[in-house]
């Protein structure tokens, strides 16, 4: 044992890279990555796709139904909706992607401390967990918005806080169990210290699992910050994102059903393009992930 | 465990789903459904229908369910501030005097009164056998207590406190059962005109000595019908009053109310009402999604009154002490900039009245002049920006010595955003930068009075011009609602001289001159003028304004 | 087993202190100053403000503060609303029954809908109704409430003129399109579960001995395998309890319906603190009290787990 095996190297048949190559052999997988892939590229590519401002209003123009020059028509003030569902669409994807970060981040770095060194820490932080677990998301993200005030920002870090509590649970159990392992006692009893155990042993272990939480967290995340817009508490008006979309056009639900379908349209598919893959994952990682303390 | 085959069918499940829907769906809205509907439209006329003589008889019986788009804090009058509460109290209470819609004073709960040559103290000999609904007796003891309870400390801030704080109110003395005196250290020549106000009407001292602080809760009065219950956040009961023994002079009968029981149904979203209407709930809405009512008029299912309110008609306050606006070139940039006519349009459809001036139409001292400086012009409101050194950048924005134009619109959730989307849009086509934040009243409050707005929204309906006063008088911007910061000597002194002149051409003259300073300085942006929009089922009857466009309903019948 | 019931008791009390030292803090972690925010545009002088804050307590220390907040929310006493000065627990208690009829109905409706649907798919394991049944599933669980809501809505309300859009109350026709946004998305949990559960039921050894022993088919669907399958759908009535308090909150608002929910977002929306604090702190405490319950149930119904 040479101190350059300290850094674990990818091999091509690790652990890791067997999850993924099992996942995207899973047809529904596939399935889930070309529709995400489209709409990815579709939201981000807005400016290329469509030269309409999604802010730009034009009176004259009020619900039009969708057509050729409006795919998908315009909204009650004569915006675009096309443009607005694909500038939107960005919005409402990033709120996913940062409040799974920051939920993931905070959630897992606590389960690991918590997991890993126990006693009183992992009792106090485990009772903060508890807590926020004691409310149901949507009421934990509201009392959040309700310290910060509305906003996109405030959303973000609303939905964010709402999943740390099962990144944690999940990171320290999976720590607790891996703490025992044979391998790790060896790597303490020959001195090891243990920040390098944890990013060594401990790290690699619980990222399998965090995966399939991180995919179909994601999910979750979109979905919870597109209902907080939709109540009014998050992207603030003018800004175009797929549940503040339907927040308007529930207004105008008799004169433009396009108003409603599209923009619920488009989490819709996100969603389930990403409960796809999340199986999928999930399938993939089962097995080879420890779990529990029986083995 | 997914398998793709369970995808395949559950997109085309999905897909399916949504061509019934659009095929069920109802046809296409048509961009050109705003014009052709045959609405009265502009003309800010009163649209009261006095009983024809071919209408069948009034018959008694019925609950009317009016749906209403937002809660009142209070039913107390003394403490009342809002719109939506004088929308109850009007049936709740009687006031001294009774003002009909062209302004005239009859007799209310007072039979005769008379003033002092200025206007300090007004004597007042009121009406006999009438009880409150608690059935106490209505004697001079009630205005006492009532104006009293105003003054007391249990209210901090309402209409009514402000009328009588204004004009230093001193006190009531009652002389005997049937007549009192109202005194006042200033002189106070609209007394009689606000002395029918609901804000100034009588509560039975009874009950405010009973309910204490719990009296908005507990309202009772002499008016024509009597406070049931109050569900919180959904309704308001009231049921007739059966010893309502007169009734204002304008009125089409008088004794008791037609009606068994008024409810007023509190629903926040325009949407809401206009379903609730519809599916037989209610029998009148306020606010109806005007898409919605301009084409139920029109096939005749519905019937849509307007009435245009008088005073401040939804103006934007543009702060005069801030960048940029503080440049009035980039105030006047902002007025022609925005087209009130295609504004009303888009959000009011056919019931939409533009505004030009601070003053609506229909309010006493109107001066057309103020209201012809500005019209609709880009090209203008362009120009006068370039002028003043504010170029347009790359992303359309205009700049100045590295500093963005850049206006801070602070939006309440009163209107619809498409109203706040569609005012932000008009002033980006001129190169603004809008920034908006929605706040409540609370958050708009503390804004306000730290100055952190570029704009703030206005509209006050007041039969008279007096509220100019309240919201231009530089007496008025420390605490007060004078939104605009504007120190003017002149201004202040016609709005000070308005308030306490007798002479009716005078005073006039005053509010013309004022109306001429706040336009030319460009202090204001007008939008529309409110225009209160009642639908309502055929089956009811006799549903007129009273001068400040609130419904009432005493006389309202309905057929079987 | 009474260790393990003390122990999750005192869990339970642990958090619900905690839940209460959050809920309280709520107020004093908003940026900005509370009195501010209650006084609106009221002008008051410098000390009636004074006075404002003496009567809210709001110069004690804090732990004073907690402790005031602490015995009056177990009285029942949660407050005054800013807004209209009801006081917070009635307010609760008259909007508290609409949620639990809507909640309560979405149940229902999810647990017969779904157990009908799983129980025929499980039977009728690989047939087009099962591909349907499971398809439909796929869909309920990616579809957000508040979309399929206003799906609902154009469909039955505007393009059918079924039932209204809005809702008032528990009558039938006033209940059925919240209950359905609300219980559809259940209806696939419910129904994927059942049919899991009944076919690894009815593949297990006792079930082929029982129809070996020449019981009747029936007999030992009832018997055997519905009971087994009941324990996980037991659990899953205690885990729904989050997302039907939650999603209350999205349906309760877009059918303008009276209930807990919608009193929350518009208590967020108007600043009005003291109702906020009041509102999450009931349903935290009922959240946790359900949750126990349903671990105690889970644990007497679980053979193996008593054991532990």
């Amino acid at each position: 044992m040479t101190a350059e095996t300290s850094q674990p190297k990818i091999r091509i048949d690790s652990p890791g890279i067997r999850v993924l190559r099992r996942t995207f052999r899973n047809r529904s997988a596939q399935v889930g990555f070309a529709i995400l892939l489209v709409f990815i590229l579709a939201c981000v590519g807005a400016p290329l796709i469509t030269h309409a401002d999604p802010d730009a209003i034009d009176p004259s123009n009020t619900l039009h139904v969708p057509s050729r020059t409006y795919p998908m028509g315009t909204d009650g003030i004569g915006r675009d909706v096309f443009a607005r569902f694909l500038y939107g669409g960005r919005l409402s994807l990033w709120v996913g992607l940062v409040a799974i970060a920051i939920g993931g981040l905070t959630g897992t770095t606590l389960g690991m401390v918590s997991g890993y060194f126990g006693g009183w820490l992992d009792a106090s932080i485990s009772w903060v967990t508890d807590i926020l677990l004691a409310f149901p998301d949507i009421l934990l993200a509201l009392a959040i918005i309700a310290i910060l005030g509305p906003g996109i920002v405030n959303a973000m870090i609303a939905v964010g806080i709402s999943f740390i509590p099962s990144f944690m649970r999940l990171t320290r159990s999976n720590v607790l169990a891996v703490r025992e392992m044979s391998y790790v006692e060896a790597a303490r009893a020959l001195g090891g210290s243990n920040t390098e155990i944890i990013l060594t042993h401990i790290l690699p272990n619980v990222m399998r699992t965090l995966l399939v939480l991180v995919t179909l967290g994601i999910g979750s995340a979109i979905l919870a910050g597109a209902a907080l817009n939709f109540l009014g508490l998050g992207a603030q008006p003018p800004t175009p994102e797929w549940g503040a979309m339907l927040n308007a056009g529930q207004k105008y639900i008799r004169q433009g059903w396009w108003l409603t379908v599209f923009p619920g349209l488009g989490i819709f598919f996100t969603i389930l393009a990403i409960n796809l893959i999340g199986d999928a994952v999930s399938d993939a990682v089962a097995g080879t992930v420890v779990l529990s303390k029986t083995k | 465990m997914f398998k793709v085959k369970y995808l395949f069918n559950s997109i085309g499940i999905l897909v399916a789903f949504s061509m019934l829907l659009v095929a069920c769906g109802q046809p296409a809205a048509t961009p050109q459904a705003t014009s052709a509907a045959p609405q009265p439209t502009v003309t800010p006329q009163v649209t009261n229908t006095p009983a024809s003589t071919n209408t069948p008889s009034p018959v008694s019986g019925g609950v009317l369910t009016i749906g209403l788009g937002s809660e009142p804090n209070t039913l107390d009058p003394g403490a009342a501030v809002y719109v939506q509460e004088q929308f109850v109290l009007i049936s709740l209470f009687d006031s001294l005097l009774s003002v009909a819609p062209d302004a005239s004073l009859h007799p209310g709960l007072a039979l005769s009164w008379q003033p002092n040559t200025d206007y300090t103290e007004f004597t007042f000999k009121l009406r006999q056998n009438v009880k409150f609904s608690d059935g106490t007796s209505f004697t001079a003891a009630a205005v006492k207590a009532s104006f009293d309870h105003i003054m007391s400390k249990d209210i901090l801030e309402s209409g009514g406190k402000t009328l009588l704080t204004d004009h230093k109110y001193l006190e009531t003395d009652v002389i005997d059962d049937y007549d009192v005196v109202v005194k006042f250290s200033a002189s106070y020549p609209t007394f009689l005109n606000d002395a029918g106000r609901q804000w100034l009407s009588i509560s039975s001292p009874t009950a405010l000595a009973k309910y204490g602080t719990d009296y908005g809760r507990h309202p009772v009065g002499t008016g024509p019908f009597m406070f049931v219950k109050w569900d919180a956040q959904s309704q308001i009961v009231l049921e007739r009053n059966p010893a309502y023994n007169w009734a204002p002079e304008n009125a089409s009968h008088q004794g008791p109310a037609y009606l068994d029981q008024v409810v007023f149904r509190i629903l926040p979203e325009a949407a809401t009402r206009l379903t609730a209407f519809q599916s037989g709930e209610l029998q009148v809405v306020s606010d109806p999604p005007s898409l919605d009512a301009v084409s139920m008029s029109a096939s005749g299912e519905a019937v849509v009154k307007t009435f245009p309110n008088p005073g401040i008609p939804a103006i934007m306050m543009i702060n005069t002490d801030k960048e940029p606006t503080n440049d009035i070139n980039v105030r006047k940039a902002m007025i022609l900039a925005v087209n009130q006519d295609e504004l009303a349009k888009t959000v009011f459809k056919s019931l939409g009245i533009p505004a030009y001036s601070v003053l609506s139409p229909t309010t006493w001292s109107y001066d057309e002049q103020a209201a012809s400086l500005y019209r609709y012009n880009l090209d203008q409101a362009n120009q006068l920006l370039d002028q003043a050194g504010w170029k347009l950048n790359s992303n359309g924005i205009r700049e100045k010595n590295g500093k963005t134009l850049t206006i801070d619109y602070i939006t309440s959730p009163v209107w619809e955003e498409s109203f706040n989307e569609l005012l932000a849009g008009y002033l980006k086509k001129a190169g603004f930068d809008v920034k908006m934040r929605s706040m409540d009243d609370a958050g708009i409050a503390s804004e306000a009075a730290a100055g952190n707005y570029s704009m703030l929204y206005m509209y006050w309906t007041r039969a008279d011009p007096s509220p100019l006063r309240i919201l231009f008088h530089s007496s008025n911007i420390d605490g007060g609602s004078a939104y605009t910061r504007f120190r003017n000597s002149q201004l202040d002194q016609v709005l000070a001289d308005g308030d306490t002149q007798t002479n009716v051409d005078l005073r006039k003259q005053d509010y013309v001159t004022a109306q001429h300073i706040i336009m030319e300085n460009a202090l204001v942006l007008p939008l529309f003028t409110v225009n209160n929009v009642y639908m309502m089922t055929t089956s009811v009857q006799n549903f007129t304004f009273d001068l400040e466009g609130y419904p009432w309903v005493y006389d309202v019948w309905l057929t079987k | 087993m009474t260790t393990y019931l003390l122990r999750r008791l005192i869990t339970s009390i642990l958090v619900l202190f905690g839940v209460s030292i959050l809920v309280f803090s709520i107020i004093h972690l908003v940026p900005g100053d509370v009195v501010t925010a209650i006084l609106g545009r009221q002008k008051v002088s410098a000390q009636e403000e004074a006075q404002l804050r003496q009567q809210l307590g709001l110069n004690d220390p804090i732990p004073v503060q907690y402790w005031h907040y602490l015995s009056k929310a177990l009285h029942g006493d949660l407050g005054e609303s800013i807004r209209n000065h009801v006081p917070v627990s009635q307010s609760i208690a008259e909007q508290l029954p609409s949620t639990i009829a809507l909640a309560f109905s979405a149940l229902i409706l999810a647990l017969v809908i779904g157990f009908v649907l799983g129980l025929t798919a499980a039977l009728k394991h690989g047939s087009w109704f099962d591909t349907l049944a499971m398809s439909l599933s796929v869909s309920g669980l990616s579809i957000p409430t508040f979309w399929l809501g206003l799906l609902l809505i154009l469909l039955f309300s505007v393009s059918l003129k079924w039932f209204p859009s809005i809702s008032t109350g528990s009558s039938f026709s006033a209940l059925v399109l919240p209950a359905l946004t609300l219980g559809l998305p259940e209806t696939s949990v419910v129904a994927r579960m059942v049919r899991a559960s009944m076919l690894d039921v009815l593949g297990k050894e006792y079930i082929t001995a029982a129809r070996a022993k020449g019981v009747r088919e029936s007999a030992v669907i009832l018997k055997h395998a519905l009971r087994n399958a009941l324990i996980p759908v037991v659990t899953f009535v205690g885990l729904q309890m989050a997302y039907l308090l939650g999603g209350s909150t999205i349906v309760e608002t877009m059918f303008a319906r009276q209930g807990i929910g919608r009193l929350a977002v518009q208590s967020i929306s108007n600043r009005d603190y003291p109702m906020v604090q009041g509102v999450v702190l009931v349903v935290a405490v009922i959240y946790v009290v359900m949750n126990t319950i349903t671990d105690i149930t889970y644990t007497l119904l679980n053979p193996t787990i008593r054991l532990k």
